[in-house]
């Protein structure tokens, strides 16, 4: 029962929402170029559908690569600030410097550095996606028992079963915390440096598309790319979620709640 | 008897400063079971860890001779039942082998076994936190006992757990000790498992602990509930509660 409500209320919240949207455009004849109708996004969705399709095809791939990219990178850097202290202490004032920048002001540098407009995209979405990982990792591979260390230590571990043995378990619970945030994150990412790229980038994200029907004053469009972008958000939280519970749900607590 | 360890002038300062351990002095010889009681604070669990080779003494010297020849001769049950969340109680207590390199294969059977001896042996592929507070601690001792050690260090194991399964698990640990030939040593807070427990009680001082005094207790294992009721017992408690007196720890 709380399961369903958990599900079905959200849905009639969307449900009634749009009701009175379409309610209150109809009845205070709100203009198109202003607020479109529900009704009219949806049929602009239908009608554009190849054109929005291959734009959100374009957005996702590059934020699933500036994801895994974070991923991978985060990571690795957060094995290597484990191991020693003295290259904790020297790295981290530039990874917070990274976190810190605004990507808006350093994606035009990358975007002429990089030839590949792709690449280069990529490239602005994984520096917005990578602190959460290296940050929540680097916790996760700390936050060791200090009891279950002793025993390892007693036992004559090495470095290396440490570490698989016991750090990369302990932290499995922050890495995947670090994942949902990061998600989110490189979708924004690829989202922002679209923007920024403009016709410089690859001329074909959904960021692209607002762009364009903005310029053209094609409003609805640009509501139902803004809609495939939101609910592409939403689906990178939820499969990343799934992933966690997955991995988690036999033996941490906070795997079953969101 | 030979000794198993002899601590000489050994004593724990911090980095901070902070007098850990005063000077002690302590042989313990192989076989026996001492228990060593004092007040919160007072360097025992420091003086376990220094025992375990866990921490190096600031000053004085550690000598054991452990009679098994085995990579593990020292095993460490915790004051919580520090055992891994994410895997099984039999992945836990097979834990030390694993990291001696011993094969899985034969790691196994060896795990089942010390799970038997603490009779929990129904519950191999339960995750600990599916275990009451009780059975989880059987499983670290189960877990200390894998390697087959010759010395067994215990830092007040029972201390969470209520009294009646406290009762049961001293009763388990003193079988478990005469069947193994282990060489035992106890941190407790509580007199009465003390007494019940060991051939000898060291008593500490507070902070900066030393060893105020001894008690000898000459009573013959094994030992049953009869010697807890008995007035033999309840002497020896009493007169472990005037030395803990006379320390200033009580």
């Amino acid at each position: 029962m709380e399961r369903l409500v958990r599900w079905v209320a959200p849905i009639v919240v969307f449900i009634v929402a749009l009701l009175v949207w379409e309610w209150l455009v109809i009845r205070l004849d709100v203009p198109v170029w202003i607020v479109p109708a529900p009704s009219r996004i949806g049929a602009t969705l239908v009608r554009d559908w190849p054109l929005l399709v291959s734009a959100l095809g374009v957005t996702l791939r590059i934020a699933l690569q500036a994801l895994a990219a974070a991923t991978i990178l985060g990571v690795g850097i957060a094995f290597v600030f484990v191991q020693s202290r003295a290259l904790e202490a020297s790295l981290l004032p530039y990874v917070i410097l990274l976190q810190v920048t605004p990507v808006v002001a350093i994606a035009p540098l990358i975007i002429i550095w990089v030839d590949d407009p792709e690449a280069a995209l990529v490239i602005c979405a994984t520096i917005v996606a990578l602190f959460p990982m290296i940050s929540n990792t680097t916790t996760g591979l700390k936050s060791v028992d200090a009891g279950l260390l002793d025993l390892f230590r007693l036992h004559r571990a090495s470095r290396w079963q440490v570490l698989l043995r016991l750090r990369v378990p302990s932290a499995l619970p922050y890495f995947f915390s670090g994942l949902k945030v990061s998600a989110g994150l490189a979708l924004i990412g690829a989202v922002v440096a679209e923007f920024v790229a403009g016709t410089g980038g690859t001329a074909s994200g959904l960021a692209y598309q607002i762009l364009q029907a903005g310029l053209q004053l094609n409003f609805p469009r640009m509501f139902a790319a803004l809609l495939l972008i939101a609910v592409a958000g939403v689906s990178f939280f939820a499969a990343t979620s799934g992933l966690a519970w997955l991995f988690l749900r036999r033996w941490h607590a906070g795997a079953g709640s969101r | 008897m030979h000794a198993m360890l002899r601590m000489h002038g050994v004593a724990h300062t911090y980095p901070s400063g902070t007098v850990a351990l005063g000077t002690v002095d302590i042989d313990i010889e192989a076989g026996e079971f001492v228990s060593i009681i004092g007040p919160s604070g007072c360097g025992k669990s420091t003086l376990l860890r220094l025992i375990a080779g866990l921490e190096a003494p600031t000053s004085g010297t550690i000598s054991r001779d452990l009679t098994r020849p085995s990579k593990s001769p020292i095993a460490f049950v915790f004051q919580q039942p520090t055992l891994m969340p994410w895997t099984s109680v039999l992945a836990n207590v097979r834990l030390p082998l694993d990291l001696e390199g011993v094969a899985t294969r034969t790691a196994e059977p060896l795990a089942r076994r010390a799970l038997a001896r603490v009779g929990i042996e129904d519950f191999a592929q339960a995750l600990p936190r599916e275990l009451s507070g009780g059975m989880q601690m059987r499983a670290s001792i189960a877990r200390a006992l894998v390697t087959e050690p010759s010395l067994l260090l215990m830092d007040e194991p029972f201390g969470a757990l209520d009294e009646i399964t406290r009762g049961r698990l001293d009763r388990e640990l003193l079988t478990v000790w005469a069947e193994q030939r282990l060489t035992a040593v106890f941190v407790t807070h509580s007199l009465h498992e003390a007494v019940f427990l060991s051939n000898r009680v060291l008593v500490m001082t507070p902070r900066p602990g030393q060893i105020a005094g001894v008690l000898t207790v000459n009573e013959p294992h094994p030992r049953d509930e009869s010697f807890r009721l008995s007035t033999r017992f309840a002497d020896l408690c009493a007169r472990l509660s005037h030395m803990l007196v006379a320390a200033g720890s009580a």
